[in-house]
């Protein structure tokens, strides 16, 4: 939300770091993420591993937005929850630091059934709740039966699907029994919306959306709501010796330029979702590192199947090819961002494939020609949905508007607010929407969420392309990664030549920190910047 | 002077309580969709979630059972919860209003202690060059938007000569220092509009008072110039400033609502615009039911200062 966008492009709020029309966008799995953020703090954050960490120190975390609630499973529009419930809780596993897939946190060890419908997790012993508490299977039982009530309105939890059965057979083991498989249960696992929270503490009567306690590394001591929230070491972390700060505090900051000088004047050590003005000048800065996300916010404008005349295949093709994508950065990201050249995966993914290339690239001549054929030689009127509430969407659409003018479309902007705009994408009140998809979790199969017609996303753009189903089912109950591959590459390919979405460009996600904050990591679009917060150190 | 304060009092409830159900149904027509926005991620929701939190919130009943249960709750003197995290909307209020009221304190006291003296000596110098200077200065004052003014003071104090911290909240109770540091910044960018004002006010009224015969009497009779100044003319001059000060008060708080976004302060005007956005209508009505009322409050003491301060209203209205 929630604002890499600022200078003149500066949105009317803080940046959500989720998206409008996704849930959450969080990658992870099969991407390789190091070299994606690296940026010029890579070498140095190597060689500052070799040091033996220093204990102590609060660490002062600006945030971009004050999250609205502090419920993991009902997370609202912003990622800032997610940031902040990834250092009070735990879950059963999380992802690899190079996110290739899952390592245990909560779950020592587990084991999958031959029809890989059954997992059975063994709860690592010993692990104690912020108020001294034995962490019991029940509690994991509590939190996913907790996940998929719909009186929680968990977003994240349609991923699932229905039918997910949750039992605590013994005091060492959970076990989840699917109604199909689900090569991606893990890596969904391993997100912080699957936090596993205290069945005591919910049941004495606890707004897990006010207060938190978890069994992570750091104890939540308060939250003053739009000041701040202070979390203070857990002494008892099963992680012996860690974490090695005191403790963290999280200010909120509304607006851009209030954040970038909280940074500059080191009222603050790190800032998460650098302006994109600022970029420039923070990575100038030696005593600065900037670590970077590039692949993994991908802006589109998707369009209405069922809405005249989008049902036509070649008219998404011609209006593919009437939108200057450079011309989009430069307006919408301030310049920082890249054209998407090929599908919705970044290319560490180990799904990833270069032979998935956009066919329909900006070509205004062919735009038109590809037009007539499909009986529109004259153009069309149409209207754009976005939202005011970003300007990095605001701009998009705009230039969207443009391209499709060059080539004889009129297309209207509808722009609202957020709350406005989101209810009438999700009511399918629309021609064409403008927006960014986030991979939800950290595999490939986050590809489902969005392009399988049973999926929500499917139901508000009106998909129907059964062929793609079935790539998308299967690739989703398959055990063999390679099969998978293939599968992904056609789903990409036939996304490429039908375009129900176009994907535009990639955005420039960046977290900004003093050189003396050691070993922090940022895993691009997933949890963000809260992850192995127990490895952070300072160095003064 | 009693009856006459209690019927203002009682009459303040009613003005507050107008200006909250005008809100609650403005707000209720106005698009998007409470539920979906309290859901933040509702694009990936599914329709049965969405119904259940929507039955939760009690948004499926009408807009007359809505109003009827929100004005039940409130003679009960409960505000509600909010829709979005279902925290006590009393004890956001309770935490944030002190801190609005504080920065509006601030401005006020800045703007007085500023605007008075500039008037007086504008007043004493007419048409000399520290007047025009003054004139120009509270134009200048007025006329620029609080989020420029804000940003160049930001700028200025804190990102180029570092004298002040830009930006952020710490309370008094945990820094008093830091605190009032904190405080400087915003107070004195929303107080320096208000000292233009007064400072304009304040000349006008006084050379409108000093042409009066009783001024005239007052020199005729060999009063010092400084106590004909300050007793005769800037006492009587007062009244006006006293009323534009009191309906400034109001302007102060609109005011917040661009300072405290630009210097993050924490106060009832954030808490307004954040729960505006996310449609979270029970904190919105709450928000402005207490602004209203503490509006027509600072009305109600401004006509008592003034009846204080002269006697032809005070008779008038025993």
């Amino acid at each position: 939300m929630r604002n890499a966008l600022g200078g003149l492009q500066r949105p009317t709020k803080a940046i959500p770091r989720r998206t409008f029309f996704t849930h959450a966008g969080r990658l992870a799995g099969g991407l390789a993420i190091i070299p994606l953020f690296a940026s010029r703090g890579g070498a140095l954050q190597a060689s500052a591993a070799a040091v033996q960490p220093k204990r102590g120190g609060i660490l002062k975390f600006a945030l971009n937005t004050d999250p609205p609630k502090l419920d993991p499973a009902s997370s609202g529009p912003t990622g800032a929850i997610d940031s902040v419930c990834s250092m009070v809780y735990s879950r059963l596993v999380n992802y690899k630091p190079d996110v290739s897939g899952v390592t245990p946190d909560l779950a020592e060890k587990w084991d999958v059934s031959p029809d890989g419908k059954t997992y059975t997790f063994t709860l690592r012993r010993g692990v104690l709740w912020h108020d001294g508490k034995m962490l019991t299977p029940d509690d994991v039982k509590f939190s996913f039966d907790r996940l998929f009530d719909p009186k929680t309105a968990a977003p994240f939890a349609p991923s699932f699907g229905k039918g997910v059965q949750v039992e605590a057979p013994n005091a060492a083991t959970v076990r989840f029994t699917l109604p199909s498989p689900n090569a991606a249960f893990l890596p969904m696992l391993a997100v912080p919306q699957c936090s596993i929270v205290s069945k005591a503490f919910v049941q004495a009567g606890n707004n897990l959306a006010d207060a938190m306690l978890g069994t992570g590394p750091f104890v939540f001591r308060d939250h003053q709501p739009a000041v701040q929230l202070r979390l203070t070491r857990n002494p008892k972390y099963y992680m012996e010796g860690k974490p090695y700060l005191d403790g963290i505090t999280f200010t909120f900051f509304r607006d851009n330029e209030a954040r970038v000088a909280a940074l500059k004047t080191k009222a603050v050590d790190i800032m998460d979702f650098v302006p994109f003005p600022d970029l420039a000048g923070l990575e100038a800065n030696p005593e600065m590192r900037v670590y970077f996300d590039k692949e993994t916010n991908f802006f589109d404008f998707r369009m209405h199947q069922d809405r005249e005349p989008f049902g036509n295949v070649k008219v998404r093709q011609a209006l593919s090819c009437a939108v200057d994508r450079q011309a989009a950065i430069k307006a919408a990201l301030v310049g920082r961002g890249t054209v998407v050249t090929g599908g919705p995966l970044w290319k560490a993914s180990w799904a990833y494939s270069p032979d998935v290339r956009q066919n329909y690239t900006y070509d205004p001549d062919r735009a038109k020609k590809l037009l007539a054929d499909a009986g529109y030689p004259n153009g069309f009127k149409t209207t754009i949905l976005s939202n005011t509430s970003f300007a990095m969407h605001q701009n998009t659409a705009v230039t969207v508007q443009a391209g499709f003018k060059a080539v004889g479309v009129d297309a209207e902007l509808k722009l609202y607010d957020f709350p406005t705009y989101n209810q009438k994408f999700v009511t399918g009140d629309f021609d064409i929407g403008v927006g960014t998809v986030i991979p939800s979790y950290g595999d490939p199969d986050f590809l489902w969420s969005y392009f399988n017609s049973k999926s929500l996303w499917g139901q508000n753009l009106k998909l129907h392309d059964n062929e793609m189903d079935g790539w998308l089912d299967q690739a989703r109950a398959s055990t063999s990664q390679a099969a998978r591959k293939n599968l992904y590459i056609n789903v990409q390919k036939k996304l490429m030549e039908t375009v129900p979405i176009v994907f535009l460009m990639t955005r420039d996600y960046a977290d900004a920190a003093w050189a003396y904050l050691k070993d922090y990591i940022h895993i691009p679009g997933y949890s963000w910047s809260g992850e192995r917060a127990q490895e952070w150190w300072l160095d003064k | 002077m009693r009856i006459y304060a209690l019927q203002r009092l009682v009459l303040s409830f009613f003005l507050a309580l107008g200006a909250a159900l005008i809100v609650f149904f403005s707000l209720h027509l106005a698009p998007g969709d409470a539920v979906l926005a309290a859901l933040g991620d509702a694009g990936m929701m599914t329709r049965e979630q969405v119904q259940v939190k929507r039955h939760e919130l009690g948004l499926d009943r009408s807009l007359l059972v809505q109003c009827g249960d929100w004005l039940a709750h409130l003679a009960r003197g409960d505000l509600g919860v909010s829709f979005v995290n279902g925290r006590p909307i009393a004890r956001d209020l309770a935490a944030t209003f002190p801190r609005s009221i504080e920065l509006v304190v601030a401005a006020l006291l800045i703007g007085v202690l500023l605007g008075i003296p500039a008037g007086v000596y504008s007043t004493t110098h007419q048409d000399r060059w520290l007047d025009y200077l003054l004139t120009a200065l509270s134009l200048a004052a007025v006329s620029v938007p609080s989020f420029v003014s804000g940003m160049l003071v930001l700028l200025l104090f804190g990102l180029t000569l570092r004298w002040l911290p830009v930006s952020g909240y710490i309370s008094f109770a945990d820094d008093p220092g830091q605190h009032l540091q904190l405080l400087i910044l915003p107070a004195t960018t929303l107080g320096l509009i208000m000292a233009a004002t007064v400072t304009r006010m304040t000349r006008t009224a006084m050379l409108e008072v000093r042409r009066s015969d009783f001024v005239r009497t007052a020199r005729a009779k060999g009063l010092p110039e400084r106590l004909v100044l300050f007793y005769h003319t800037l006492k009587n001059a007062l009244l006006p400033v006293v009323t534009l000060t009191g309906v400034e008060v109001g302007s102060l708080l609109g005011g917040t609502v661009i300072i405290e976004y630009v210097f993050t302060w924490p106060g009832m005007s954030t808490l307004l615009i954040t729960a505006a956005q996310r449609r979270d209508y029970p904190v919105v009505q709450g928000v402005v039911l207490v602004t209203a009322f503490f509006f027509v409050l600072v009305s109600l003491m401004v006509d008592l200062l003034n009846a204080s301060l002269d006697p032809r209203i005070r008779d008038g209205s025993q």
